[in-house]
């Protein structure tokens, strides 16, 4: 078990850590003394951004999965509570920003 | 210098940078330092510095965490557990973060640095005891088998450990993971000692468990700041980048160094630090550069 969660972190956050430095790279190349926001290089940050969010999310994720797959029941209903929280408050969060923006 | 141009970000990164590094160096998250940073220096509002802060702190956290699991010193179980405690926590911080005012945010900033100097103080003094006899344990520990072993590189062989008190601990987290949606910090600071008192975990495992939890608990927070749109990738990539960077060299310097001078230093940075955002909660009266 301790393998697999150290690869999924490991490399996890380097592949997000490339996006968020290509991202950059391109806004130096692009506009480097001017000052319009460059799209591209902000989504391509935008996306090391969001795998980091998801990283560790995808970690409790594995974990639960892991548990059933040894029938720790225990353990998987322990874990699944977690993402369930994590779950219920990025969904009030999202539902939140819809209804400041109405 | 406005938001989002790369020489914006350019400092951000190198900023986070030398935050991620004096953390590393000093085995603590680089929230505490990279919050400071971004409100103090660049004059950020401080809900979008949480938002930044808690995404190095994200990255800080997997970086590291990766690296104690290869040495077994994380209990999974444990960590998985406790979780429900800080996620719950993260959430209500982040209904509370609507609440505050802004100063009550930097004032609560300035206690958590204070405890970590605090902290910090109290290592310097005991950091050559011997760790104490293996502590009861909790019929809920026993129950869920929570407790474990570690490998002890000194002592060549596992050391066996129980945990004790496991609901106290939970309501412990649960704290901890309010502070650190509200601070943008993992508050490292908060959770080792309440796993040392409450649980009695030996302090190699208590501050691995704790690593990885952070992660996730800052995930929990992040995820509906991101949902708000409260965080500014602009900000919030490079600091994340340079953090991750920083920590990473930082705990490279950890493993050769760990001079007591240095830690007198820092305490001295964090007293200032302390002082700082204790200053800037009152901006009515007082110039902040």
């Amino acid at each position: 078990m301790e393998k697999i969660l150290t690869g999924l972190l490991k490399y996890g956050s380097i592949f997000a850590s490339v996006w968020i430095t290509i991202g950059m790279i391109l806004s130096m190349a692009r506009g480097g003394s001017s000052n319009d926001h460059d799209r591209l290089a902000d989504q391509l940050m935008g996306i090391g951004v969001v795998l980091l969010i998801a990283l560790p999310v995808a970690r409790v994720a594995l974990i639960f999965m892991i548990f059933l797959f040894e029938r720790d029941y225990i353990f998987a209903v322990i874990s699944g509570t977690v993402l369930l929280i994590i779950a219920t408050g990025f969904l009030a969060g999202v539902l939140a920003s819809h209804i400041t923006l109405m | 210098m406005s938001i989002g141009t790369p020489i914006y970000s350019l400092m951000i990164c190198l900023t986070s940078l030398a935050a991620g590094l004096l953390g590393g160096i000093l085995g603590m998250a680089s929230g505490i330092f990279i919050i400071p940073a971004l409100t103090l220096l660049f004059g950020l509002d401080i809900h979008y510095a949480v938002g930044a802060g808690l995404i190095s702190v994200i990255g800080c956290s997997c970086g590291s965490a990766a690296s104690a699991m290869e040495n077994r010193l994380t209990n999974i179980r444990l960590a998985i557990l406790l979780e429900i405690g800080t996620t719950l926590g993260a959430l209500t911080g982040i209904i509370l973060s609507g609440v505050f005012p802004e100063s009550v945010l930097y004032l609560l900033f300035t206690v958590i640095l204070l405890v970590s100097a605090h902290q910090m103080f109290l290592k310097r003094k005991k950091d050559h005891l011997p760790t104490g006899p293996e502590s009861p344990a909790d019929r809920w520990a026993t129950k869920l088998r929570l407790n474990s072993s570690y490998p002890d590189p000194l002592l060549q062989c596992d050391v066996n450990y129980n945990v004790d008190r496991v609901f106290l601990g939970l309501f412990l987290m649960y704290g901890a993971g309010v502070v650190s949606s509200l601070l943008g910090i993992g508050s490292g600071v908060l959770k080792v000692p309440a796993m040392d008192s409450a649980l009695r975990l030996p302090i190699k495992v208590s501050s691995a468990t704790s690593n990885f939890m952070i992660g996730v608990t800052a995930a929990a927070s992040a995820g509906v700041y991101y949902a708000r749109g409260e965080i500014l990738t602009g900000v919030a990539a490079p600091a994340a980048l340079g953090s991750m960077i920083g920590a990473f060299i930082g705990s490279k310097i950890l493993m050769r160094t760990s001079n007591s001078r240095i830690r007198t230093l820092f305490i001295i940075v964090l007293l200032i630090l302390a002082v700082k955002m204790f200053l800037a909660a009152f901006p009515g009266k007082t110039f902040i550069g």
